[in-house]
């Protein structure tokens, strides 16, 4: 397969992909280009591996790992507009859209790392073991990191869920 | 308490919000030409000579003056010695793959001196670098890396104006009737520079030698046309990156200390201020150390491709003659360099070592 031809075939799915371990549209845009530029210069050896969509795929997540450490070009906390871009539709009831944003905010605002480890468990469906290779740590911190980002997440919800109910009745919360 | 179906939901949300890959598409070649020149300068800065491996030759390095003469310069009288001969005719063969005339020669230089070097740039407007350099019949037995500040060496460079600057020493000389420029007698390596045709000047450096700045101006006026001499190349790049081919010139340098003798082509960026691709051949080349076993022109050899955008290079033995590519590409780009590029027979050095 020529590098065209992998782009051509897969490129939205990496775009989705690095959307949902970003969780942020603007920064997977820019990790994605960023890594098939990368990408297109190592082809003859990429291209000759097993399976290059699971490598680039690594290439993905290692990059917006490193994104912060290599000039913080963007700052990975979602921003308001971000947010803003990802969370709005028409179709859904209030309350569920609101209780949705409140969730997309709180996997938003993770730390990078677990940030990761969420989307690779929910959307992906990884094992631990697969994510753990992925990121090249134990499973055991694979784990932790999920355990942590669940138990803020758990944690913020009943105070998102009020929010949420005072700004859809127009009443402030206690 | 948020449920795993609502983390589930809540991300394929994010997810049909996913960049449009036609924007990804339309963007690429721009960040890729970005990505290749943030690559070059980072290389051309001496990534790869921070990292230990490799050192980055500049080409600045055979303009510029040098290190200060070393004290307590010794050597024979350089008063006496008699003019050189007219250049000596060079066998020109039709298998070379690249040979440039060197376009001035001096007629006189210091007894005892022989040639070990010369370099041309190749462009499709001419070579507007040349350096020549001579040492002394011990000194030229030593390799580069056993020579010292101190080592005797006389050097004959071309270059455009830009690159030879003559600043305001005093006091000014004449040379065959173009005011030149002559070093300070405590300041650099002797040297004089002086006008040699338009857009170019030519520049002399006496390193080590006694009363080294009439050495300079005397070798000086003794220079005339050459155009007889010639540096011959057997390497041809037949294929770059496209980034590469950008920068038309090139050069190419054959030396030799001893029985061991080296024939360089270089990609040059800059007007010449940095090396971003550069071939080797010759006997004794040696590997950078960490090379990976790799195919190279359908031998066994080495390559290594540097993290961090820092380059790479492929080294490889051709019947008892070492080749080494070192660049600012990538293993994929090293590897068809090597593999397209043209060696031709060995170089014709009969000119090593004399006057």
């Amino acid at each position: 397969m020529t590098f065209d031809e992998f782009v051509g075939a897969r490129l939205p799915a990496l775009l989705r992909y690095a959307t949902a371990v970003t969780c942020d549209p603007h920064l997977a845009e820019d990790v994605v280009q960023e890594v098939l530029v990368r990408a297109q210069t190592r082809w003859g050896r990429i291209g000759s591996v097993d399976q290059p969509e699971a490598y680039v795929r690594r290439m993905v997540l290692n990059e917006f790992l490193s994104w912060r450490r290599r000039g913080a070009r963007r700052a990975i906390p979602v921003r308001d507009e971000t947010i803003a871009t990802v969370a709005p539709t028409v179709d859904d009831p209030a309350g569920r859209v609101v209780e949705r944003d409140a969730v997309v905010a709180m996997i938003a605002a993770l730390p990078p790392r677990q940030r990761a480890v969420i989307a690779l468990r929910f959307y992906e469906g990884s094992t631990d073991a697969e994510i753990a290779d992925l990121l090249g740590c134990s499973e055991a911190t694979v784990r932790s990191h999920a355990s942590r980002a669940l138990a803020t997440l758990r944690g913020s919800s009943a105070r998102g869920a009020v929010a949420g109910r005072a700004a859809l009745t127009g009443r402030g919360s206690a | 308490m948020i449920t795993d179906d609502e983390i589930r939901a809540a991300l394929d949300h994010v997810v049909s919000r996913a960049p449009d890959p036609a924007s990804i598409r339309a963007g690429f070649a721009s960040r890729a030409r970005a990505h290749r020149q943030r690559r070059a300068l980072l290389f051309a800065g001496g990534a790869m000579a921070a990292s230990g491996a490799i050192g980055v030759p500049a080409v600045l390095g055979w303009l510029e003056p040098g290190p200060r003469a070393a004290n307590g310069q010794s050597g024979p009288d350089v008063r006496t010695p008699p003019n050189l001969g007219p250049a000596a005719a060079e066998p020109i063969s039709d298998a070379a793959v690249e040979r440039v005339a060197m376009r001035y020669r001096p007629t006189w230089l210091p007894e005892g001196f022989v040639e070990t070097s010369r370099t041309s740039s190749v462009a499709v407007d001419g070579s507007k670098y040349q350096v020549r350099e001579w040492l002394r019949v011990e000194d030229a037995r030593l390799s580069p890396d056993q020579r010292s500040d101190a080592t005797a060496r006389i050097r004959l460079v071309l270059a455009p104006v830009n690159r030879l600057a003559i600043g305001d020493w005093r006091p000014a000389v004449t040379i065959n009737g173009d005011d030149g420029g002559l070093s300070d007698a405590d300041d650099h390596v002797p040297q004089v520079i002086w006008r040699i045709e338009k857009g170019l000047r030519l520049a002399v450096y006496v390193n080590g030698v006694a009363d080294g700045r009439a050495v300079a101006v005397r070798i000086a006026r003794s220079v005339k046309p050459d155009g007889v001499s010639g540096v011959e190349c057997p390497l041809r790049l037949n294929w770059l990156p496209d980034f590469l081919t950008e920068y038309a010139e090139q050069q190419i340098k054959l030396s030799a200390w001893g029985p061991t003798w080296r024939s360089t082509r270089s990609v040059l960026v800059g007007d010449g201020a940095a090396v971003l691709l550069s071939v080797e051949y010759g006997p004794d080349i040696a590997a950078p150390p960490a090379g990976i076993p790799a195919t190279v022109r359908g031998r066994s050899g080495l390559t290594r491709d540097y993290e961090g955008d820092a380059g790479g290079w492929a080294h490889v033995a051709l019947d008892g003659v070492d080749l080494l590519v070192t660049g600012a590409v990538n293993y994929d780009e090293i590897v068809q360099v090597t593999n397209k590029l043209d060696v031709g027979p060995r170089p014709y050095r009969g000119w090593i070592g004399q006057r």
